[in-house]
């Protein structure tokens, strides 16, 4: 009968694909982003330094030294993520020796284990999706967005990043066919990158003298002042959003007050309102609508959440339909929903949000509702990729019990702040590290 | 061991011990131990599979039922966790008991599954928790007893005893322990004891040429586990070799104490080794760097072997 002998057995890996979605339960995250991005192209949450783009360029121009084949022992790492590899060490490892703020560095805790281990990144020590979350991920779009990158390789306002960059660091020969100390540390640097390649890490060891170029020049939050000006320049030069009027609006006077005080998207949207164009208003507007559908649902799901904790089992519809969060979104969703489309209309959202969030738009007592906005999130997660997730909670006939991992302590936000993020907060820092308000 | 077509040698997957073998009969109830805990992971992948459940948490309403009669008719079902692991979660289908061991914590992982036919024990190093079981490097020995079968009952003799003092440290006043560990112990005494008498060998085996296990179970007022293995083996023939998985080294400078209780026990003559499983890898120019404090890891005595770059938790 046993499969067993007496003997004892190490472990074999065992990676059972993951069911589990624990984000954005309702699916209004994607529609949001897209929103954002129309306000701010090439901006995205995660970002916090616009230096980081001058650190791309950098990396496109030496890579492209090494030729588009180039490719690690692996047969998969690229010589950007070496690159990347560098910089991140690199600036963990001065941080000792100079005043460096790592804050907003991707990678900067693998990289500082690796260190206290004694060994070098490499792709096992190093992010699981660097192409994502390494700073070549979060912020290679908006090297896209400002010129700085163009289909994989040094754009023109990259190129002129960089020969601006050089000759205010010292670095001549850096770019292009001139002599000087930029030409030596560069080929000091393309040596590292090959054997990097070479070795599938970071090969130089903590006494490599090339360790201080990252500090000394690339530094997150220390971008010299003409390539301040450049970068600032670089942003507020935007033809396809509106990046400029957010981000002057945001560093006047009325705009730094508001969101200094206020830290609310919601309020700083609605101050910037009365000083946007047409164009601008509109989508301010398309935003506002959907944050306040977006809003209204949460509320009710994050309730139905708590409830469930809090009763301990079973939940019957009828029961979470008494929930003053889910009776108001009962009553206003249909309202949210044609208000919502309506104003998503002018950028051709409304079809895309119709699709997804129509049936929450049908009226009907609270106790019907609540069932519709169930099937809603079992349905999001069933779609998530790439064979769907399980929902948060199990339910049949008796009502709906929690799933351990989702149970929820406290009760819904009673509040009207927008649900997702409109990259006010990355530019508040970019402004600031490109000194465009006193601090 | 475990058969599966990709199965390496001496090795294997803990959540498939989860798993009733062939013809074993009924679910009737399991009590296991661990430092840290996740119950979901419990619930989902170690219990389900212990009830053998045909359908999936993606079935929806046919999976709540199937399991929901199921553990009805287990006797008992729980998980009996450290203090510190267990704070803030209590279940509607199965227990969740917190020990408080004086000055101490509950390290040991200890699983112990009950069908009609068959009883399967489980002591392994890996916490019941997803890293624990999928991810980290472990090691974990399986006995099951069941008519016929070889396994000694002198181990489960000693850890059912060992689960009985253990789950003696959740209650504040033992003589009103709560119905959850009424059901622990009735479990224990009532099902796992009188079902398995005759269940697995009595007697050890002949000569020294057979695998014989033993249960080495630690506790407060316990001789300590080199003490105990100590007394276990043979006097006349003392071990040539020791094997430790382990991550976990004292800083570097300090006295490594059980490296040097483990060399104790070793036989003098010929060349003793240790050999320690560590996480290491590759450095530039060379070499490997192993993932530890150092200790007396680079002492000639000791024999470092680096199996693969998973996490480690074990002990020894």
């Amino acid at each position: 009968m046993s499969d067993y002998e007496l003997t004892p057995l190490l472990t074999d890996k065992d990676e059972g694909e993951s069911s589990e979605g624990g984000l954005d339960p309702l699916g209004t995250e994607p529609m949001a982003d897209v929103l954002a991005s129309r306000l701010a192209p090439g901006v995205r949450e995660r970002q916090q330094h616009p230096r980081f783009p001058t650190a791309i360029a950098v990396s496109l121009s030496l890579c492209a030294d090494l030729g588009e084949e180039a490719i690690g022992r692996d047969g998969l790492t690229e010589p950007w993520l070496v690159f990347e590899w560098y910089v991140v060490q690199g600036l963990v490892l001065m941080v000792g020796r100079r005043p460096i703020d790592l804050r907003g560095l991707p990678g900067r805790l693998k990289a500082e284990q690796a260190l206290r281990d004694n060994v070098p990144l490499s792709p096992k020590r190093y992010l699981k999706t660097p192409a994502t979350t390494g700073f070549h991920g979060v912020y290679g779009v908006l090297a896209e967005a400002l010129g700085i990158k163009r289909d994989g390789l040094l754009g023109e306002q990259g190129y002129e990043l960089l020969s601006l960059w050089s000759k205010e660091q010292g670095l001549a020969g850096f770019v292009g066919t001139g002599n000087g100390r930029g030409k030596q540390l560069r080929e000091q640097l393309r040596e590292a990158l090959k054997d990097g390649l070479d070795q599938g890490a970071v090969a130089r060891t903590k006494g490599w003298a090339g360790w201080r170029f990252f500090a000394d020049h690339l530094a997150p939050r220390g971008p010299g002042r003409r390539e301040a000006q450049y970068l600032r320049e670089a942003l507020l030069n935007d033809r396809e959003g509106f990046r400029r009027d957010v981000l002057e609006f945001l560093t006047s006077p009325a705009g730094q007050r508001v969101w200094r005080r206020e830290k609310s998207e919601r309020a700083f949207h609605k101050e910037l309102q009365k000083r946007a164009s047409a164009e601008l208003r509109r989508l301010l507007a398309a935003i506002d609508a959907y944050e306040r559908f977006a809003r209204l649902t949460q509320n009710a799901f994050d309730e139905c959440l708590y409830e469930m904790t809090r009763r301990r089992g079973y939940v019957s519809a009828t029961q979470l339909g008494h929930l003053e969060p889910v009776r108001e979104a009962s009553r206003r969703a249909e309202a949210a929903v044609r208000e919502t489309a309506d104003r998503l209309k002018p950028f051709g959202l409304a079809g895309a949000f119709h699709q997804r969030f129509a049936n929450l738009g049908e009226g009907g007592a609270p106790s019907q509702w609540v069932e519709r906005l169930m099937a809603h999130h079992r349905l999001t997660q069933q779609q998530k990729p790439p064979n769907g997730k399980l929902p948060w909670f199990e339910g049949d006939e008796r009502g709906y019990l929690i799933r351990l991992l989702y149970r929820r302590d406290e009760p819904a936000a009673r509040t009207d702040a927008y649900v997702h993020h409109f990259r006010t907060g990355p530019l508040w820092s970019f402004a600031a590290d490109l000194r465009m308000f006193r601090r | 061991m475990k058969q599966r077509d990709d199965a390496k040698p001496g090795h294997g997957r803990i959540l498939e011990a989860w798993e009733p073998p062939d013809e074993a009969g009924e679910p009737l109830g399991c009590v296991a131990t661990t430092f840290t805990f996740e119950p979901h992971f419990f619930e989902e992948e170690c219990l389900a599979r212990f009830l053998a459940l045909e359908t999936a948490p993606e079935d929806g309403a046919a999976y709540l039922i199937e399991r929901e009669e199921k553990l009805a008719q287990l006797a008992c079902a729980a998980v009996l966790v450290d203090q510190h692991h267990a704070r803030g979660m209590r279940h509607l289908r199965w227990d969740l008991l917190a020990a408080r061991i004086p000055g101490a914590i509950l390290h040991a992982k200890v699983a112990l599954l009950l069908w009609s036919r068959c009883a399967r024990l489980i002591v392994a190093s890996a916490n019941l928790t997803e890293t624990g079981y999928r991810r980290n490097h472990e090691v974990f020995g399986v006995l099951d007893y069941f008519e016929g079968s070889e396994a000694p009952l002198s181990v489960l003799e000693d850890i059912v005893g060992f689960l009985r003092r253990a789950v003696a440290f959740t209650a504040a006043d033992p003589a009103n322990p709560g119905p959850a560990v009424s059901r622990w112990n009735i479990f224990l005494e009532e099902q796992v004891q009188k079902r398995c008498r005759r269940w697995g060998a009595r007697q050890p085996p002949r000569g020294l040429s057979k695998t014989r296990v033993f249960a080495v179970t630690t506790g407060p007022d316990r001789p300590n586990a080199f003490r105990q293995l100590d007394r276990i083996w043979p006097a006349s023939s003392p071990p040539a070799e020791a094997f430790v998985v382990s991550p976990f080294f004292d800083p570097p400078g300090t006295p490594n104490r059980p490296a040097r209780e483990l060399w104790g026990l070793l036989r003098r003559r010929g060349s003793p080794t240790v050999q320690f499983e560590v996480t290491a890898e590759d450095v530039p120019g060379g070499g490997a760097a192993a993932n530890v404090a150092g200790a007396n890891a680079q002492d000639a005595r000791f024999q470092l072997r680096v199996p693969d770059c998973r996490p480690q938790n074990a002990l020894a």
